[in-house]
């Protein structure tokens, strides 16, 4: 393996990438006071908790066909390039992400509002089989192409069933997409050389589970949670599960009946295997409610059990508690 | 009353299931995150009041 000399000094001597990290901290220091940047980053503020694009006029200038968004894009470049020239080594203060065709770099992120720039790599683009399904999270996403052209589709999902629409896009500088992403995806197909725009991202306040259909019939091939917090509390619950921990009976109870589908019903499988008398009346609490989406599984859950395990309507009888089968 | 004890893996799921954040494979919009979640317990011989 080649390490280059000027990292292989650092595993001796970290000095050098201290005084880098600090070059580029001050600079970050300095760019947050740079007039172009507060007036965004103030607005990003404002639209992260929730206000209209309207409400945030330095926003609604950066996405203006009158180029503040390349401005900016270019100053923020050129601000810490003069850095990266100087320290090669030190790293720019903004998270990034990088998926072989696509690089992001997030300018800012604020309650749920984020700005990125975002780099298309038309070679790495090209090597890439085509895209077989689009991906739909509820939100709402506005585009600018700052530089470069390219070619993709938006493609909409106009019906709960059947194939997805599609509309061919030109890409060119200057141009703005505003994406409705619980509905509509953009796909980026190809790319000349580069292509670089700048993305203001807000997800919905409650966002429900993120799909993806396929391109070709529109069929549902994947979907998963729309926030962290859910998985989280999925994966808590499973392991509060397997430590067979009997005091957490009562908030698995509880959380049967709150949030999205999906954590509802794993809390509610928990909740029967830990503890099947409390598990089977919240169940049963879930199938008495015809308003409720779960009421259908539940039903079914509710007869298969009852058949299994005659006793547990022995224990309704014996709580008095109704509970039609 | 002897309540049963029921398995979970007899418990089916829901007929679509829910992959954890980030697990689909589109490029979905946003930062694309790829999840690691880590969980640490630690409250049973630290009280969680004694972190704070």
């Amino acid at each position: 393996m080649r390490i280059d000399p000027a990292l292989w000094a650092m595993r001796t001597n970290d000095e050098a990438q201290r005084q880098a990290q600090h070059a580029m901290v001050e600079a970050a220091a300095a760019w947050r006071q740079q007039s172009c940047w507060r007036d965004v980053a103030a607005g990003i503020r404002v639209f992260g908790e929730g206000a209209g694009l309207a409400q945030c006029p330095a926003l609604v200038t950066l996405f203006a066909p009158d180029g503040a968004g390349q401005k900016l894009a270019r100053a923020f470049v050129e601000h810490f390039l003069t850095v990266l020239a100087r320290e090669p080594l030190a790293q720019v203060p903004s998270r990034y992400a990088a998926n072989g065709s696509v690089m992001t770099l997030m300018l800012a992120a604020s309650g749920r509002a984020t700005l990125s720039l975002v780099l298309f790599d038309g070679a790495r683009l090209a090597e890439r089989p085509a895209p077989q399904s689009a991906g739909f999270a509820e939100g709402e996403r506005r585009e600018l192409v700052i530089a470069g052209c390219g070619e993709g589709r938006l493609v909409e999902r106009v019906h709960s069933h059947g194939p997805l629409l599609s509309r061919l896009l030109h890409f060119r500088p200057g141009q703005i997409l505003d994406i409705d992403t619980a509905r509509q995806a953009l796909l980026v197909e190809r790319v000349d050389g580069a292509m670089v725009t700048l993305r203001l991202m807000r997800t919905a306040q409650e966002p429900g589970p993120s799909r993806e259909y396929a391109l070709s019939d529109g069929r549902l091939v994947h979907q998963s949670a729309g926030t962290i917090g859910e998985s989280a509390q999925e994966l808590m619950l499973a392991l509060l599960g397997r430590m067979k921990r009997a005091d957490a009976v009562p908030l698995m109870a509880r959380m049967s009946g709150e949030g999205g589908e999906s954590l509802r019903w794993q809390a509610l499988r928990e909740c029967l295997a830990l503890d099947s008398g409390a598990g089977f009346r919240a169940l049963c609490a879930i199938a008495a409610d015809p308003g409720d989406v779960l009421a259908a599984p539940a039903g079914a859950l509710r007869a298969q059990l009852l058949e299994a395990y005659p006793v547990l309507a022995g224990m309704l009888e014996a709580e008095d508690m109704r509970c039609p089968a | 009353m002897k309540l049963p004890q029921i398995d979970l893996s007899q418990l089916p799921d829901l007929d679509t299931l829910t992959g954890l954040f980030g697990s689909g494979n589109a490029g979905l919009p946003g930062t694309d995150d790829r999840i690691v979640i880590m969980m640490t317990y630690l409250y049973e011989t630290f009280p969680v009041s004694g972190l704070i």
